[in-house]
């Protein structure tokens, strides 16, 4: 019987110890610079919705960028060089409303935020997509509670998504796992001169998804989205200066959207 | 709460086996188990505490009624009426929160009426509950239940390992074992086999079958059209996710339950060896088996007239279809459950005439038929389960082998190839691998089986942010 109880005391032991070393590694190495900036590695830039609420705790910046993928492209660089700021792309691809005001507010909270970007994406504000509901969002990197940092500490998605490509990256040498921040899902360089391709790639996604009506209804769901959702972060926040902007649509999604008759009247 | 997650885990659990087995240390018996009974209600109400009342009501009708019927003073010619108003009671129970919308549906269709649909949730576990009860009913008006008190009835219905999705424990086995005196003392040899079934469990739910369940999803309800391959693939995903998300559910149930020194019965005795329909539903989900065995089955037989091997192929027949009505309120689960009915004739037929097939081929037979009608009990409606079954035999469409990973998208590579191994692992372990009830038998506390339950356990942690629920809540 000694025997029985001597296991269940090394088994218990030794899953407290390994949980223990496997946190230990994770928030030594923050490969989600949760904790601070990353500096005795070059930091692997990837999935937005795990890595942008690092970023906002951990990163030096006065100006946020928000909205979904037709944000990605943005040259944050420039941009700091035509308005003299310091910014931050926090674009989330394929985000809705809720996800973007929820990144922002993360961002709001640290107090650097004084400039906000916005970008009103027409999709984000489809009813059923959005809310936080059908989110993958990680919402427990999205606030300042230790108390369930647990979750980030013992993840696994953490270690395949980040630390194996940190590695590979920073001891084996691969490039395309230590690009800057700069090319943080920027993927306006790849296509260029390959306009041809892109068409046919864009219009093989528009076979698969249908494009919306844009119709009373749904213009009515997106006024009364930004009036609850928008408005009261705007209006809580009068010390920040806001930009919204129109996003520039691919041209082969555009054109058949601007035939439909609804889009022409909403 | 579910088994496989922080708060269970790092919670729950520990608090509620040292405060049982602390009441039990200091001769606080009837304390222990009513702290039992309360740490399986906040374990049930922990998803939604509004169903709460629904089941303490039922638990409380059910034991006075029961309590008379196994009262030999009470009157005799009363006791036919009061058991049937308690069945009455309880069947009417479950159709209410659980038909009532697909029989409306069903009248609105027919008779062209608009009757609104009442859009009633399904109190959580009312399907397990509730055949428990009516099994204790029922063996009360049989005269077979000796009279207990109402702490044992609540603790042998809420008991929280098996409260939500069974194992479909049956009170003749589980009331003596609280009463037990050896039972109330902590049992190392328990605990260590208890953790070792929960840790195979707790695998098996949030590393094996949480992975199949994304390639399953897609397939049904994403892609809009499947390749041969990918048809292929969909389904015995599905398949497998079944298994392992439901037997390993069942794994954890008795894993924790032995840590109380509690043995609840076994339900799955790795149902994919079998080499017939017949066997497989002695292996498959076997409590609910039993259940309908003895309380439907055997019933409906009786109601005949002659026992005979006609009247015995009907009532098998009638008895699956309930057991595909039980699984959910649509025509699909009915038709799954028609389609079991018809090959348990068809089984019981050749076996009368003698056919008999190579074991190989009755283990290939059965696994398919039984694959092909997991399309129908997956699939929301009959062009869900056409574009599955249509794809797994048009050969004009057989796809690239690489068109599978269109099954997991946005997936890392990583990700893609421990999809590929543990397909294949598990694939070959169904039909070959001892089961974690083989397994733990003489389970002996060597270096290699610690380890084994130590990496169990952190790989499943460490999976634990994937949270989802046991397909066999929703029945």
């Amino acid at each position: 019987m000694n025997f029985y109880k001597k296991s269940v005391k090394n088994i218990l032991l030794s899953i407290g110890i390994s949980l223990l070393l496997y946190a230990t590694l994770i928030f030594v190495i923050d490969p989600i610079q949760q904790y601070r900036k990353a500096s005795f590695y070059k930091p692997m830039f990837t999935n937005q919705r795990y890595l942008n609420p690092g970023l906002v705790k951990t990163y030096d910046y006065d100006t946020v960028i928000i909205g979904a993928s037709e944000t990605e492209n943005f040259n944050p660089i420039y941009i700091d060089k035509q308005l003299n700021v310091k910014t931050l792309k926090l674009s989330i691809e394929g985000s809705n409303v809720f996800e973007n005001e929820l990144m922002l507010e993360t961002a709001i909270t640290t107090g650097k935020v004084k400039n906000v970007i916005y970008s009103i994406d027409t999709f984000a504000f489809h009813q059923e997509s959005a809310s936080l509901k059908y989110s993958k969002l990680p919402l427990y990197l999205y606030d300042e509670s230790i108390l369930n940092d647990y979750k980030y500490l013992l993840n696994i998605d953490i270690f395949k998504k980040y630390l194996i490509k940190i590695i590979l990256g920073n001891v084996f040498n691969k490039k395309k796992f230590t690009q800057p921040i700069e090319k943080f899902q920027y993927w306006g360089d790849k296509f260029q001169t390959r306009k041809q391709k892109l068409l046919i790639e864009t219009d093989k996604l528009l076979s698969k998804h249908e494009i919306p009506n844009y119709d009373k209804e749904y213009y009515t769901n997106m006024i009364n989205l930004f009036d609850t959702q928008m408005l009261t972060n705007i209006k809580n926040n009068k010390d920040i200066n806001y930009y919204f902007i129109f996003p520039p649509y691919l041209i082969n999604f555009w054109i058949p959207t601007e035939k439909k008759p609804c889009t022409r009247k909403y | 709460m579910l088994f496989n997650s922080y708060e269970f885990l790092f919670l729950f659990l520990p608090l509620v086996f040292t405060g049982y087995f602390y009441l039990n240390s200091i001769k606080k018996l009837t304390a222990s188990k009513i702290f039992l009974v309360l740490a399986s209600l906040f374990f049930y109400s922990w998803w939604n505490i509004s169903y709460l009342p629904l089941m303490l009501g039922s638990i409380f009708i059910n034991y006075v009624i029961s309590s008379k019927l196994s009262d030999k003073k009470f009157n005799q010619s009363l006791k036919k009426y009061l058991f049937i108003f308690g069945l009455i009671l309880n069947i009417g129970f479950l159709a209410y929160f659980k038909y009532m919308d697909f029989f409306i549906d069903n009248v609105n269709f027919i008779f062209r009426t608009d009757i609104e649909f009442l859009h009633l949730a399904l109190p959580l576990a009312i399907s397990f509950f509730t055949l428990q009860q009516v099994a204790f009913l029922v063996d009360s008006y049989q005269g077979i239940v000796k009279k207990s008190n109402f702490l044992d009835y609540i603790l042998f219905v809420t008991f929280f390992p098996q409260l939500i999705a069974g194992p479909i424990v049956h009170h003749k086995s589980i009331i003596p074992q609280f009463e037990s005196k050896r039972n109330k003392f902590m049992d190392y040899k328990n605990i260590y086999i208890g953790l070792f079934i929960f840790s195979l469990g707790l695998f098996k739910k949030v590393f094996i079958a949480d992975t199949f369940a994304i390639w399953a999803n897609n397939g049904f309800d994403v892609l809009p059209h499947l390749t041969l391959i990918q048809s292929w693939m969909t389904s015995l995903s599905y398949s497998l996710e079944l298994y392992f998300d439901f037997s390993g559910y069942t794994d954890m149930a008795i894993g924790i339950a032995l840590l109380f020194n509690i043995k609840i019965p076994v339900n799955f005795n790795s149902p994919f060896k079998s080499k017939n329909i017949i066997e497989f539903w002695t292996k498959w989900h076997m409590t609910l088996s039993n259940f309908i065995n003895a309380y439907v089955y055997t019933p409906i037989l009786k109601s005949f007239k002659k026992f005979t091997f006609k009247n015995a192929l009907i009532t098998s027949f009638i008895t699956m279809l309930i057991i595909g009505l039980w699984h959910g309120a649509s025509w699909m689960f009915v038709l799954y459950g028609a389609l079991h009915g018809v090959a348990i004739v068809i089984n019981h037929l050749w076996k009368r005439y003698g056919f008999k097939f190579h074991k190989i081929i009755a283990i290939f037979l059965t696994f398919n038929f039984v694959n092909i009608t997991f399309i129908f009990f997956r699939a929301h409606d009959m062009s869900d389960a056409f574009k599955v079954l249509g794809g797994m035999f048009n050969f004009l469409n057989i796809g690239n082998i690489n068109d599978i990973f269109l099954l997991y998208p946005h997936s890392e590579k990583l990700d893609q190839y421990i999809f590929v191994i543990m397909f294949f692992i598990s694939f070959v372990a169904v039909f070959t691998f001892r089961n974690s009830m083989e397994l733990s038998k003489n389970l002996k506390p060597t270096i290699y089986n610690i380890s084994l339950i130590v990496l169990f356990f952190v790989v499943s942690i460490l999976h634990l942010n994937r949270v989802s629920e046991f397909i066999y809540f929703n029945f």
